[in-house]
C-alpha cells in the first residue's frame, strides 16, 4: 500500500512539474508547441492563428495569420485594384528570426506603396528547407489561391540540389506535363505524425524533437563529450547525417535536375499565358546552365546580389548576426537592401501593368 | 557575451554533458579511496577540471599558491613589523600584478593614451592578445584574503601545501566563486571530510535547484537579452525595457544557480561553503541588497577595503569616501571597462545616498510590516530598489556609454511596440518563477528546501526538473557563465 502511495505521490509530483514547466516554456520562448501541422494537401503547413517567439540567430516576435502565412494578413479574396506579390522561397524568404516590420517583404510593400497609385500586397510564402520541388508546389497548392499578380521564386544552388522534403506531395513528370502524387498520405511517416498530432502541441515535445535531430545529424558526442569528442574521433563515431545543420546535395543529382527543369517549363509557359507573372531571383549562387534557361523561357530574372556585395564592401556582412554572434540567414541589414532593391525593379513593372 | 561563448567554448561548465561525466567518475573514486588520499585525489581533480580549458593556465594558479602558500608560512614566523608589512605586500602585489596583467593591461593603456589624447598627445603603445583565464579574480582574491587574515593574525597558516593548494583549486567554487574565506574552508580541507547522507541529499536539492536556475532561466532569457542589447535600434521601447529586466534574472539566475551548483557539488565531498545570494531582489533597500547580492565579494571587499580604509570610524565624510572607493573597486573587479567603473560608482551613490537617509538607523533587513498597508509599502520599497538596481544594470551590460545612453533614451521617450502583450507575457513568467523560488528559500530559510519534502514527491520533481533541463541542454548551445568574462 505504500509503495503505490509513493508511486502515486512519484507520478503526481512529475505531472504537476511538469505542466508547470510546459507553461513556462511556452511563456518565454524557450520552446513552443509545433508551428507546423500535418495536411493533407501538402504534407505539412504552417497552423493558422499562431504566435511565435524565435530566438536562435535573432530574436523576434512573429505570428501566422489566420491564413496560413507569417506577416500581414491578407484574404484569398483580393479585393478590386489591388496588385499582390506573392515570395515563394526557403527559410531566406521566412526570415523567422526578424520581426516582420523589417522583413524584405514590408520593405518591398512599402517602397512600392509610397509611389503607386495602387495597393500593393506582398505575401510571404517562404517555408523551411524548402527546395524547388517543394517551392512549386506550396505555390500551386497554396499560394495561388491568394491570386497573385506577381509570382517570385527566390532560388540559391541549394534550393536546386537538396533532396525530397521529409513528407508532402511528390511533382512527377508525366511526358509535357507535372502531375501531383499524394502517396505521402498513406506513407507510415505521415500517418505516424498525424496519429501522434496532439503531442506536438505540447512545448516540452518540441524539445525532445529537437534532441532527435541533434541525435539524427550525428552531433550527439560532440555534445556529451565536448572538445574531447574532437580530439579522440577514433573512439567516438557519430552516425552522420550529413554536413552539421545541412543534408544538402554537393553533387547534382541527374534526376532532381530534369525535375527542376520540368517545373521551370511548367513555370515558363504560365508566364507566357499572362497572370500570374513569374519572377526568379538568385538568392545565392545559381548554375550558370539554369540562370541561361530563366533567362532564355523568357521569365524575368533578379540579381540582387551586387547589392548585397556592395552591403558586405561596406563593412557589413549581409549574414552576420550581432546578437548571437553567428553566420547565417539575410540579417535586417540584408533584408532591407533585398528590399530596396526588389522595389525598385518592381516599380516599372507594377506602372506598366495596366489598371 | 557570445564571444564569450567562443572564448570559454573549452572550459568544462558545470551546465555542459562533459562537468556530469567528469564527477560521475571522480565522486565514486573519491569515495573508494582511503581517506588520507582524498585530499590529493581531489588537488588532481581540480587541475584536471581547471586544465582542461587550457593547460598552460595551471602554471599561474600554481605560482598563485606557491607565493601565498610561502609568504603565509613566513608572515606567521616573522615578528618584525617591516617584514611582516613587507612580505604582505609581496603577495598582494603578486595577486594584484597577475590580476592586473591578464585582466587591466589593455584597459589601462588604452585609457592612458585616451586620456593623452585630450591633451593632444597621439601615443602609441603596445596591444597585448592575452586571454583573461576563468575565475583569476576568484582565486586571486581568495589567496589574498589567507596572507592578509595571516597578517591580521586571525589564524595559522597551513604546514600542508597540497591542503593549501586544495583550498585555492578546489573545483566547485575554482572558476566562480563563492570567493571563500580560508579560515571557514582551510579547516574543513584538514579534516578531510566525509560526505553524509544529508550532504548527498541537500548537495543533490543543490544542484537540481542550480541547474534550473541557470539553464531554464539564466541562459534561456540570456539568449534574448544579448540580442537586444547587441541592436538595440532594431527594437521597440517595451521589448528594450523586456530586455533589461530580463538582465536583471538573467545574471541573478546565471550567477546564484552557479553557486547553487557549486555548493551543491562541494557537499558531495562533505565540504560546505558559502551562500552567495540570499533572495537579493526581495530587498526593500539597497544595503540590504549589496547584504544579500554576491555576498562574498561584498563581505571581502568589506574586510579588506572599506575596512583597512577606517569604515565608518574617522567620520561621515571619510565614511562616504570609503565607501564610494569600494564600490567603485567593486565595479572595477567586474571587468576592464568604464562602464563597470560607472556602475559601481553608481552603486556607491546609492549606498552613501541610504546612508544619509538613514541618519545613523541601521538599514532594516528582511521582511518588516505587520499590516496589510505595511505590506503595500514594503511591495513598493522592494520594486524601487529593483528599479534603481536595474539603473545600474543598464551600465553594467551595455557594451559602450552609447549604447547605454541610446537605450536609457528610448525608455524614457517611451513608443510601443506591436507585441506588447508577449513582452509582458514573457518578462513576467520569468520573474514569476525566480521570485516565486526565492519566496520558497525564503520561507523555508533554506536553500536545500526540497529534502523537506516526502522522498516519493521529491524524486518526481528532481526527475521533471533535471530531466527537462538536461534535454534543454542536450538541443541547446552551450552557454557559458556569465560571471566568467570578469
Amino acid at each position: 500500500m505504500s509503495k503505490m502511495r509513493s508511486l502515486f505521490g512519484f507520478g503526481a509530483a512529475f505531472c504537476a512539474v511538469l505542466i508547470v514547466l510546459e507553461f513556462f516554456c511556452r511563456f518565454t520562448g524557450t520552446s513552443q508547441p509545433a508551428q507546423m501541422t500535418p495536411d493533407e494537401s501538402l504534407g505539412l503547413v504552417w497552423k493558422p492563428d499562431t504566435d511565435m517567439i524565435c530566438i536562435k540567430e535573432g530574436f523576434c516576435m512573429n505570428r501566422i495569420n489566420e491564413y496560413g502565412y507569417p506577416g500581414a494578413a491578407y484574404p484569398p479574396e483580393k479585393p478590386e485594384g489591388v496588385i499582390r506579390i506573392a515570395l515563394v522561397g526557403d527559410s531566406f524568404v521566412l526570415g523567422r528570426y526578424l520581426f516582420d516590420d523589417l522583413h524584405f517583404r514590408s520593405v518591398l510593400e512599402d517602397g512600392l506603396n509610397e509611389t503607386s497609385e495602387r495597393t500593393v500586397q506582398a505575401i510571404n510564402l517562404g517555408f523551411t528547407a524548402a527546395n524547388f520541388e517543394r517551392m512549386y508546389l506550396y505555390y500551386e497548392l497554396f499560394g495561388k489561391k491568394f491570386s497573385p499578380d506577381y509570382v517570385l521564386f527566390f532560388f540559391s544552388t541549394n534550393n536546386l540540389n537538396r533532396g525530397e522534403m521529409a513528407v508532402g506531395p511528390r511533382v512527377e513528370v508525366k511526358g509535357d506535363s507535372l502531375e501531383v502524387d499524394y502517396g505521402f498520405r498513406s506513407g507510415e511517416e505521415y500517418l505516424g505524425m498525424k496519429k501522434l498530432s496532439f503531442l506536438r502541441d505540447f512545448a516540452i515535445y518540441s524539445l525532445l524533437r529537437q534532441c532527435e535531430l541533434r541525435v539524427k545529424r550525428g552531433d550527439h558526442s560532440r555534445i556529451l563529450f565536448g572538445k574531447l569528442e574532437g580530439k579522440y574521433n577514433k573512439l567516438f563515431r557519430p552516425h552522420a547525417f550529413g554536413p552539421a545543420g545541412e543534408s544538402e546535395a554537393r553533387v547534382e543529382d541527374p534526376e532532381r535536375k530534369a525535375l527542376n527543369r520540368a517545373i521551370l517549363r511548367r513555370l515558363a509557359e504560365e508566364n507566357r499565358e499572362g497572370a500570374p507573372e513569374i519572377i526568379i531571383v538568385r538568392r545565392d549562387h545559381l548554375p550558370e546552365d539554369f540562370v541561361r534557361s530563366v533567362v532564355e523561357s523568357g521569365i524575368t530574372f533578379f540579381d540582387p546580389s551586387p547589392r548585397l556585395e556592395e552591403l558586405s564592401e561596406s563593412g557589413v556582412d549581409p549574414h552576420f548576426w550581432k546578437g548571437s554572434q553567428t553566420v547565417g540567414h539575410w540579417n535586417h541589414h540584408a533584408h532591407a537592401v533585398v528590399g530596396e532593391f526588389l522595389a525598385e525593379k518592381m516599380r516599372p513593372i507594377i506602372e506598366k501593368r495596366r489598371p | 557575451m557570445c564571444r564569450l561563448v567562443e572564448a570559454t567554448g573549452g572550459l568544462m561548465l558545470f551546465n555542459s554533458f562533459i562537468f556530469l561525466i567528469f564527477l560521475g567518475v571522480v565522486l565514486p573514486v573519491h569515495r573508494l579511496l582511503p581517506r588520507r588520499y582524498r585530499n590529493l585525489f581531489l588537488l588532481g581533480a581540480s587541475y584536471v577540471f581547471y586544465g582542461y580549458w587550457d593547460w598552460r593556465f595551471l602554471f599561474l594558479i600554481l605560482a598563485s599558491t606557491v607565493l601565498d602558500f610561502f609568504v603565509g608560512r613566513a608572515l606567521y614566523r616573522a615578528e618584525d613589523r617591516s617584514r611582516r608589512k613587507l612580505l604582505l605586500l609581496c603577495s598582494v602585489a603578486g595577486n594584484l600584478g597577475f590580476l592586473g596583467f591578464f585582466k587591466y593591461f589593455n584597459f589601462f593603456v588604452d585609457s592612458f593614451a585616451d586620456l593623452a589624447a585630450v591633451f593632444g598627445l597621439q601615443l602609441d603603445f603596445v596591444h597585448l592578445h592575452i586571454i583573461l583565464p576563468v575565475g583569476i579574480s576568484f582565486y586571486t582574491f581568495q589567496t589574498m584574503s589567507y596572507t592578509i587574515d595571516i597578517y591580521r593574525g586571525k589564524f595559522a597558516p597551513t604546514n600542508s601545501f597540497p591542503n593549501f593548494a586544495l583550498f585555492v583549486a578546489f573545483f566547485p567554487q575554482l572558476v566562480a566563486g563563492p570567493i571563500e574565506r580560508a579560515v571557514h574552508l582551510l579547516p574543513q580541507i584538514e579534516k578531510k571530510p566525509v560526505a553524509t547522507r544529508r550532504d548527498f541529499d541537500e548537495g543533490f536539492a543543490l544542484i537540481v535547484a542550480g541547474f534550473f536556475k541557470k539553464v531554464m532561466i539564466g541562459d534561456t532569457c540570456g539568449r534574448i537579452v544579448d540580442q537586444v542589447f547587441a541592436d538595440p535600434s532594431i527594437y521597440s521601447s517595451p521589448e528594450l525595457l523586456m530586455g533589461l529586466l530580463l538582465f536583471a534574472i538573467q545574471v541573478y539566475a546565471d550567477f546564484s544557480g552557479y553557486s547553487n551548483i557549486a555548493r551543491g557539488t562541494a557537499r558531495f565531498f562533505g565540504v560546505h561553503i558559502m551562500i552567495n545570494f540570499e533572495q537579493p531582489y526581495l530587498s526593500a533597500n539597497i544595503t540590504e541588497l549589496w547584504k544579500r547580492w554576491h555576498i562574498s565579494l561584498s563581505l571581502w571587499v568589506r574586510d579588506y577595503v572599506y575596512i583597512a580604509l577606517g569604515g565608518n570610524r574617522k567620520g561621515s565624510a571619510r565614511t562616504y569616501l570609503n565607501i564610494m572607493i569600494a564600490m567603485t573597486l567593486v565595479g572595477l573587479w567586474h571587468g576592464a571597462m568604464w562602464t563597470f567603473v560607472v556602475w559601481g560608482a553608481l552603486q556607491g551613490i546609492f549606498l552613501c545616498a541610504h546612508k544619509l537617509v538613514l541618519r545613523g538607523k541601521k538599514a532594516t533587513v528582511g521582511f518588516a510590516y505587520t499590516t496589510v498597508g505595511g505590506l503595500i509599502v514594503y511591495i513598493f520599497k522592494v520594486i524601487g530598489t529593483h528599479a534603481l538596481f536595474l539603473f545600474g544594470l543598464l551600465f553594467f551590460r551595455s557594451q559602450s556609454f552609447g549604447t547605454a545612453w541610446y537605450m536609457l533614451k528610448r525608455l524614457v521617450f517611451w513608443e510601443g511596440g506591436l507585441f506588447t502583450s508577449q513582452v509582458i507575457m514573457i518578462t513576467a513568467a520569468y520573474y514569476a518563477v525566480t521570485i516565486g523560488l526565492d519566496l520558497i528559500e525564503y520561507w523555508t530559510k533554506d536553500h536545500a528546501y526540497m529534502i523537506r519534502v516526502p522522498p516519493a514527491l521529491r524524486l518526481g520533481v528532481y526527475a521533471a526538473t533535471f530531466g527537462v533541463t538536461l534535454v534543454y541542454m542536450f538541443q541547446a548551445p552551450v552557454y557559458p557563465f556569465v560571471y566568467f568574462q570578469f
